[in-house]
């Protein structure tokens, strides 16, 4: 520890520590531009200059470690004189556009330059000029002049993103900020870039010019994307969402935000949302007033549950619906009679219901994260599905933690992957079993007789060998391995392994509430159907909440095909969406930002938020709705008033941590190694179609990201089948197919193809796994 | 002896003589009043009357959508919303002044950074309904269009002082 | 030639930089010396101070001081490397150097890497003399056919590796880190201090960087011993020096003497000033260096000590000399322009600073200048000294106040008068 003194305040702080968080920690100020407290010290912009006893010239406090008995002057006369020529010096090539700029009214040089700046310019010169670069869909760099060089964004790149997409090109007065030769920047935490920028060169290109800081209100509130459960700052207007920035909180978003996050509110003002209830009428949609479009529904079901029974009806939400809708869900059905409710849509094996101990989780706080040595990622395209968890691997390995991946797809993680192995999804749980019997091996343990038949083969040595050295092991299950149909047998093998190691077991949640949903109930208890029984065979009646049934199921095949088989259809939707074609009631319920809930993260927090705006139109929040269907439906126990009471009512008795856990009972492993022969199926669920908000937010469907789907397979499976990169080719699975483009990618492992789901493209195919064919298309070049 | 004066005051009608030399004082002196419509009082540079939008002399709206005036504007009579125009400069979509909030203060031509809103010499217009004097952009760009010389040399005579 | 012989005549002829001829000359004994009598490095560092041989590349930082820095037990990689990035206006000592005497300065480096326990070394050669590069390269291959470099060098158990990295001529990779940032295969920009580099240089290890000069001056010491160098010069200030002299001379070029010898006398080697003009001015450091009238300078002698007290720096002994025809509006933007081209744009007062300088000077010198203009340079100049990452903003601001300093009456008649006194 060092005892500093900053402008006579005595602080105390460890040996190492900047003079600059000296200050901060003694509640003082001190100007400056490229510090930044989640970022590498450039010490560039110079404004933290401070006088330090002793020395003769001032140095920059966000560089100059603390040594003890040093006194600092933040506001000295030399101080304060350095400071406001280097003021002088960013402002004389900065453009004096306050009014135009995006940024002013929050604008880091602009608030500076009122205490620091002169009240005219010395400078009569000319000023530099930088000619504005196209870099995609979020990010705006029109104003590139603005730019004062202190090289935030592209350390942001370095170290939190992964990957360099901007850089500082060209020295001097010519230096300037720009992606290499006309890349556009992809990265899927590009939007954090904008909140670092001091100034308005890097601006949103959704949020430009739409509304100035000082007018919008700011909401807090949460994620509904993926299980990160991220704060959100929710800035409306007018009851309007204009933007969304992070809230900052250290032990879960820190304060960055994906671009799925952030940019994901334009969905929420699409024109495609649901403002008015309709009802279906000799096949027309017609506009109705809730009242009579509840009690059609009400009606419907309860003729259902009166004639054929009440196990005719069966109840889907999506895992991004809060916990206060999916208990609702659940306790509609439950009390007319049915068990049939499921919000896991994706998921296809369900062998471990009954058996699973608790609501599969984390396995450990989401901080906990960075402090892991070893890291096992079984089927997870962690990038994409998890941004800001990738971020957190990253500064694992950074630290010197060795990832291994288990997957059959080798995207690029951007960071050091010490093994890997990518095999067919059929041999996934193989493999697993191969790592667990060389760990055995390794720990002198004895494992199951059906785990010692399988050959481990070198990656698998490897991935032990890398575990067992581990100290803090982590094995983490992402969402493929969730939805795979195998997933109990990965559940299995993952849990062994991490017991041999002594480590961490969880899931990477696929959505905001997949936690939440447990504790909700909403997933049918012993007799119920699940979410995949339940549209393998065709129920009478169907209330779908956020449901959209080609996109967010794991066979939109048979989901289609039930949906339209069904006499009654209840869809709950912000948005007007397929479902036209086979539901019988929409009722337009409302997102998150319109309406108070909680969603329950991966790692079991429970987080409650309030609606930012109020409902757009005649749309209502879900609880509410589901409420008064309750009260329709002549059932008791639905007299809430408030979405507060429906949380408590659900956790009531509910020790959230206790109720988390991982572990699995009763399952036989099976784990033979592939051998269907035929190509498979490798989906992924792209960022950008994961859910209903974000496949409708207008600019992020125009990243690279959110790209139409190809047919993506190794380039030895292309010449087997005579197809060239480029050409399309007919992907058919069960009774559907898709025209897709053909694209190679030789680190997809053989005999599989890669075709994402989630996407309208491929809605007319089956399962996410499973046997497919592909066909060339004679001429079919595209 | 107060009384013997009173007693005098009230038979010589002092008070009525008072009274008649005030009147015959001003009847002979200079007028002031001003016939109104016929007659208008001077006007200085600065008058804040009604308020225009100016344009350029390309004919370009001056307007940046800052929203400076409707921050400004302690009466909240300022509305403005914007977006982003083809050629990538923000543009209001709407500009409305609510004349019946609006106290003349003058602020929002004191914050424009472009001169863009300026309170002209107008002060005789009316509406016949109360809606009438909620102004939109394209009644204010007219009223900046049509007094636009006017306009012009006010702001020249003020320059120096600012 | 000098006692030291950085440079050779030329009747020597154009083989002399070769292996044979450097060892006639009695090359390569100081490191056969070390290994055959297994000198201990400490001793080496202490012959270095004895002959109080101070940097040749600029700062003049004590060399035995700054190898004392060097951490002795630290477990992996340590370099030493030559700054044979030489670039400021003015200076072309490190190329003759190299081009007549390259084994000097492998020799001077081998020596380092045993005094301070490094096992490689790199010469960071200036981008633009690319067949000096060449030259060196051949060189190196000589030194390594011979057993002199690589593993085991003469029979010993210390080996040591050297190789040649060229830049590709900018001016900031001569400031040592931006150089090691360049040799790392990153953009040339200095990196902020500390860290210095004796703890974390290239790689993040600890390095040790000094100039070609430095380290061509390292056999002789080792040789003659530190006392003998030190008398050839004078106390602080050891052994000879290679000045470039360039500018309104007869004769130019480098000229290696004894630290300490007067200037007239270089002068005089130098053929004095052109054409029988006056003298007017000298810059006696390379142009960083704040400039001196020629009258101050014809009193001076050319030493650290004896410059420093007269205003100005030794530098890299770059004697730029300007005659009386010489105007010092023009010579001055001229100046301000090369350090506004090669600032390398990272920190603010130096990206920002050296452009309106020069936009100010270029302004003056078109005519276009006005009175206030002087004190508006000399204010920036204080706000650019002292308060950058590296000495660059220095090297910006001093020649402008050196100017104001001297010739500021000059300046003013060019506002007055729109046009050159001279």
């Amino acid at each position: 520890m060092a005892k500093i003194e900053i402008d006579g305040k005595q602080v105390e702080i460890e040996n190492g520590r900047t003079v600059i968080e000296a200050a901060h920690l003694a509640g003082i100020y001190i100007p400056h531009f490229c510090y930044h407290k989640k970022l590498s010290i450039a010490a560039n912009c110079r404004m933290c200059l401070v006088q330090v006893e002793k020395a003769p010239k001032p140095l920059p406090a966000c560089a100059t470690p603390v040594t003890d008995g040093m006194k600092v002057f933040t506001a000295s006369e030399q101080a304060v004189k350095a400071q406001k020529g280097v003021m002088e010096f960013l402002l004389i090539n900065h453009p004096l556009d306050c009014p135009v700029c995006d940024k002013g009214g929050e604008c880091e040089l602009q608030d500076l330059a009122v205490g620091y700046g002169s009240s005219a310019s010395r400078y009569q010169e000319e000023k530099r000029m930088v000619v504005p670069k196209e870099v995609g869909p979020l990010i705006s760099t029109k104003e590139m002049s603005r730019c004062i060089n202190c090289t935030r964004c592209v350390r942001f790149g370095q170290e939190i993103g992964g990957i360099m997409e901007l850089g500082q090109a060209f020295r001097g007065e010519h230096a300037e900020i720009m992606s290499f030769v006309s890349n556009s920047v992809d990265s899927e935490l590009s939007g954090n870039m904008i909140d670092l920028c001091p100034v308005g060169a890097l601006t949103s290109k959704p949020f430009r010019f739409t509304a100035r800081a000082w007018e919008l209100s700011h909401r807090r509130s949460v994620s509904p994307h993926d299980s990160l459960g991220s704060n959100l700052t929710v800035q409306v207007k007018n009851n309007r969402v204009m933007r969304v920035l992070p809230a900052e909180n250290e032990e879960i978003n820190e304060c960055w935000l994906s671009d799925k996050d952030r940019f994901s509110y334009e969905g929420l003002n699409s024109g495609e949302r649901l403002t008015k209830p309709m009802i279906k009428q000799n096949g027309a949609w017609q506009e109705v007033e809730w009242q009579a479009a509840l009690e059609y529904a009400a009606k419907g079901l309860r003729q259902i549950a009166d004639g054929a029974g009440a196990e005719h009806i069966g109840a889907l939400a999506t895992p991004h619906s809060t916990l206060e809708e999916l208990y609702l869900l659940q306790k509609l059905v439950r009390s007319v009679g049915s068990d049939n409710v499921d919000f896991r849509l994706r998921q296809s094996d369900f062998s471990a219901d009954g058996k699973q101990a608790g609501a599969p989780w984390l396995g450990m706080p989401i901080a906990e994260i960075n402090t892991r040595d070893r890291i096992l990622l079984v089927g997870s395209f962690l990038r994409k599905d998890h941004p800001l968890l990738a971020h957190r691997a990253r500064d694992a390995v950074k630290k010197g933690a060795q990832a291994s991946i288990v997957h059959s797809a080798d995207d690029d993680l951007l960071m050091n992957v010490a093994n890997k192995a990518i095999v067919a999804p059929d041999a996934m749980a193989n493999v697993l079993a191969q790592i667990l019997k060389a760990l055995a091996a390794e720990k002198q343990a004895v494992v199951e007789a059906s785990v010692q038949s399988a050959e481990v083969g070198s990656a698998a040595a490897a991935i032990a060998k890398s575990l067992a050295s581990g100290e803090r092991v982590a094995v983490l299950l992402g969402n493929f391995a969730q939805q795979h149909p195998q997933a109990a047998q990965l559940q299995v093998l993952g849990q062994q392994i991490a017991a041999l190691c002594g480590g961490k077991f969880g899931f990477l949640g696929e959505a905001a509430n997949s936690v939440g949903g447990h504790l909700a109930k909403a997933l049918p208890r012993a007799n119920g159907m699940n979410a995949a029984a339940m549209l393998a065979a065709p129920r009478k009646a169907y209330i779908l909440l956020n449901v959209e049934a080609e996109l967010d199921t794991h066979n939109p095949q048979q989901a289609l095909v039930a949906m339209k088989a069904a006499d009654l259809v209840v869809a709950l939707s912000a948005y007007k969406h397929q479902a036209t074609d086979y539901a019988d009631v929409l009722l337009p319920i409302a997102p998150f930002s319109e309406t108070s809930g909680t969603f329950v993260n991966t790692e079991g927090r429970v987080q409650s938020f309030k609606g930012a705006i109020k409902p757009l139109g005649e749309a209502r929040p879900g609880w509410k709705v589901l409420r008064v269907l309750g009260n329709l439906l002549n059932e008791t126990g639905f007299e809430y008033d408030t979405s507060e009471a429906v949380r408590d009512e659900a956790l009531s008795g509910v020790d959230v941590a206790a109720q988390l856990n991982n572990a699995v009972q009763g399952v036989a492993l099976e784990t033979a190694g592939a051998g269907s022969g035929s190509l498979q199926r490798v989906s992924d669920v792209p960022i950008y179609s994961a859910d209903a908000i974000v496949r409708r937010a207008a600019s992020l469907q125009n990243t690279r990201d959110a790209e139409a789907p190809c047919a993506l397979m190794h380039g030895a499976e292309l010449s087997r089948l005579g197809v060239h990169a480029g050409e399309q080719v007919k992907v058919s699975q069960g009774e559907g197919s898709a025209i897709l483009v053909a694209a190679a990618d030789d680190r997809l492992p053989q005999g599989v193809v890669r075709v994402a789901a989630g996407h309208a493209a491929t809605a007319g195919l089956g399962a996410m796994f499973g046997a497919v064919t592909v066909e060339p298309i004679t001429g079919g070049r595209a | 002896m107060e009384k013997i004066t009173n007693f005098f005051k009230t038979f010589l009608l002092f008070e009525l003589v008072k009274g008649m030399a005030l009147t015959g004082r001003y009847f002979f002196a200079r007028k002031i009043t001003v016939q109104f419509p016929e007659e208008k009082t001077p006007q200085g540079f600065r008058f804040r009357g009604l308020h225009a939008q100016r344009r350029y002399a390309s004919g370009e709206e001056r307007c940046i959508g800052c929203k400076l005036c409707e921050a400004v504007c302690p009466a909240l009579a300022i509305n403005i919303e914007t977006e982003e125009r083809e050629d990538g400069t923000r543009r209001t979509t709407r500009y409305d002044i609510d004349l019946m909030k609006c106290i003349f203060c003058g602020f929002c031509e004191e914050s424009c950074p472009v001169d863009a809103i300026v309170e002209t010499r107008i002060l005789e217009y009316h509406g016949e309904k109360r809606g009438d004097l909620y102004y939109t952009k394209p009644m204010l760009l007219a009223v900046g269009d049509k007094y636009e010389e006017q306009i012009a040399k006010d702001r020249a005579a003020d320059a120096k002082y600012r | 030639m000098g006692a030291l012989g950085f440079i050779l005549n030329a009747e020597e002829g154009e083989r002399s930089w070769r292996l044979a001829e450097y060892v006639k000359r009695g090359g390569y004994s100081a490191l056969k010396k070390i290994i055959d009598e297994n000198i201990p490095p400490e001793n080496i560092v202490a012959e270095l101070k004895k002959s109080s041989l101070r940097g040749r590349g600029g700062a003049g930082f004590p060399t035995g001081l700054k190898w004392s820095f060097m951490p002795r037990q630290f477990p992996g990689a340590k370099y030493v490397v030559c700054n044979s990035d030489e670039g400021e206006p003015g200076t072309f000592k490190d190329r003759d150097i190299l081009r007549w005497n390259p084994h000097m300065v492998i020799e001077g480096m081998i020596i380092a890497g045993y005094a301070m326990g490094c096992a490689r070394g790199y010469n960071y050669i200036h981008g633009e003399i690319w067949e000096i590069y060449k030259r060196f390269e051949e060189a190196l291959e000589e030194a390594r056919a011979a057993k002199l470099l690589g593993p085991n060098i003469l029979g010993s158990d210390f080996s040591f590796e050297l190789q040649a990295h060229h830049g590709y001529g900018a001016y900031i990779c001569g400031e040592e880190t931006a150089l090691l940032e360049s040799i790392e295969g990153k953009k040339g920009q200095p990196r902020f201090k500390p860290p210095f580099p004796a703890s974390f240089g290239l790689y993040g290890k600890p390095t040790t960087i000094n100039n070609t000069e430095t380290f061509a001056s390292i056999p002789y010491i080792i040789r003659e011993g530190g006392q003998k160098f030190l008398e050839l010069g004078r106390p602080n200030n050891g052994g000879t020096k290679l000045f470039s002299v360039s500018g309104h001379v007869n004769n130019p070029g480098n000229f290696e003497v004894p630290l300490g010898t007067p200037f007239k006398k270089l002068l005089e080697m130098a053929g004095g000033v052109r054409n029988g003009h006056k003298l007017k001015a000298v810059i006696p450091g390379g142009s960083s260096m704040p400039v001196l009238p020629g009258e101050i300078m014809m009193e001076t002698d050319m030493d650290y000590d004896s410059i420093q007290k007269a205003g100005s720096y030794l530098g890299s002994g770059a004697v730029i000399v300007m005659d009386e025809t010489t105007c010092m509006v023009r010579a001055l933007e001229r100046l301000s322009y090369f350090y506004f081209e090669e600032s390398c744009g990272q920190c603010t007062p130096c990206r920002e600073g050296t452009g309106w300088l020069y936009r100010v000077v270029h302004r003056i010198e078109k005519g276009e200048g006005r009175q206030e203009d002087l004190d508006l340079l000399l204010s920036v100049c204080e706000n650019i000294a002292g308060r950058t990452i590296c000495a660059l903003g220095d090297a910006a601001a001093w020649p402008v106040q050196g100017m104001l300093k001297h010739y500021r009456s000059e300046f003013e008649y060019h506002i007055e008068h729109k046009r050159c006194l001279v």
